[in-house]
């Protein structure tokens, strides 16, 4: 067959309301040309979803921006991204030198707390030279063991 | 609202007409936005009408950004290497034969033979007569036709 009487088949195919005098066998191969290129379009366009994984069974389907039910704003892209949390080990030294911190504060506060009260030594974690005992409030201290006043 | 096998639809609209990765993820949302903005009037389903704006966005983006020629890298590229695949050899024809049209042909081969539309619709949706839309789709299948692989083709 000639081109020409191809596309003349071709036209009363895409065209069925054309002359109608076309020889069945042209036909045929126009529309089975056209349904190799409809073919074609559809398994070229597969590949417009290929990056999207399909899930494993029972697994549902990650939700994607076209099947939200409102569509995605276009600016998602340049949102910045959220931090990243902190490591666990990082965080757990982060956690311990503040315990650490808080606990040096508060101990000298504490330890005057505890002599007032007590009226007992205080060490420093046994280690430290043991202190005269301060007397209770009201009470002047014991004068030095040369002061002549207290002598006399 | 488009169902998620229509969304499907339009990207493959979207990505027949060239666009790729996060400019065919753009435009299937823009697709969608417009549907929420503008319903559908003149076309029967909002699919058909959809399918219309994607292949115009696709133009539009063509001649926005001059990158007629990187679609068609695009297109080069995303063909498949195992030609012993008889639907492999096809895509690759399929995908050569699409760089080879111009954008009218390729709007309306797509709208005609992927999106499933009438003549009568696509040349009212494009504005143009219905034997402009003929003579593209005609010249375009043609152009498509020699593409083909030999035991597919007449």
């Amino acid at each position: 067959m000639t081109d020409d009487d191809y596309d003349e088949a071709l036209d009363a195919v895409l065209d069925p309301g054309e002359d109608q005098n076309v020889p069945t066998h042209l036909r045929r191969a126009a529309e089975r040309d056209l349904e190799t290129i409809q073919r074609g379009l559809a398994l070229l366009a597969e590949q417009a979803h290929r990056p999207i994984q399909e899930p494993a069974p029972g697994v549902p389907a990650p939700a994607r921006p076209q099947d939200s039910p409102l569509p995605a704003r276009r600016t998602v892209r340049s949102l910045p991204q959220p931090r990243r949390p902190l490591r666990p080990l990082l965080a757990a030294c982060i956690a311990i030198a503040a315990a650490i911190g808080v606990t040096a504060l508060l101990r000298p506060w504490h330890g005057q707390q505890s002599d007032v009260a007590e009226g007992t030594p205080r060490t420093t974690q046994g280690q430290g030279p043991i202190t005269a005992p301060q007397p209770p409030a009201g009470i002047p201290s014991a004068p030095p063991a040369n002061a002549s006043s207290w002598e006399s | 609202m488009l169902t998620p096998e229509e969304l499907n639809r339009v990207r493959g609209v979207l990505y027949l007409s060239g666009l790729r990765a996060d400019d065919l993820d753009d435009a299937a949302q823009e697709v969608q936005l417009r549907l929420l903005e503008r319903a559908p009037t003149s076309l029967g389903s909002p699919v058909a009408w959809a399918c219309t704006v994607a292949t115009n966005l696709a133009m539009d983006w063509h001649r926005r950004t001059g990158r007629q020629r990187a679609a068609e890298e695009h297109l080069r590229h995303t063909t498949p290497t195992y030609r012993d695949d008889p639907d492999v050899a096809l895509t690759v024809a399929i995908a050569s034969g699409l760089q080879r049209l111009d954008a009218d042909e390729r709007t309306v081969l797509v709208l005609r033979f992927y999106a499933d539309l009438q003549v009568c619709d696509i040349a009212q949706q494009l504005g143009v007569p219905e034997g402009t839309v003929k003579s593209r789709l005609h010249r375009a299948t043609g152009a498509m036709r020699a593409q083909l692989p030999r035991e597919t083709a007449r």
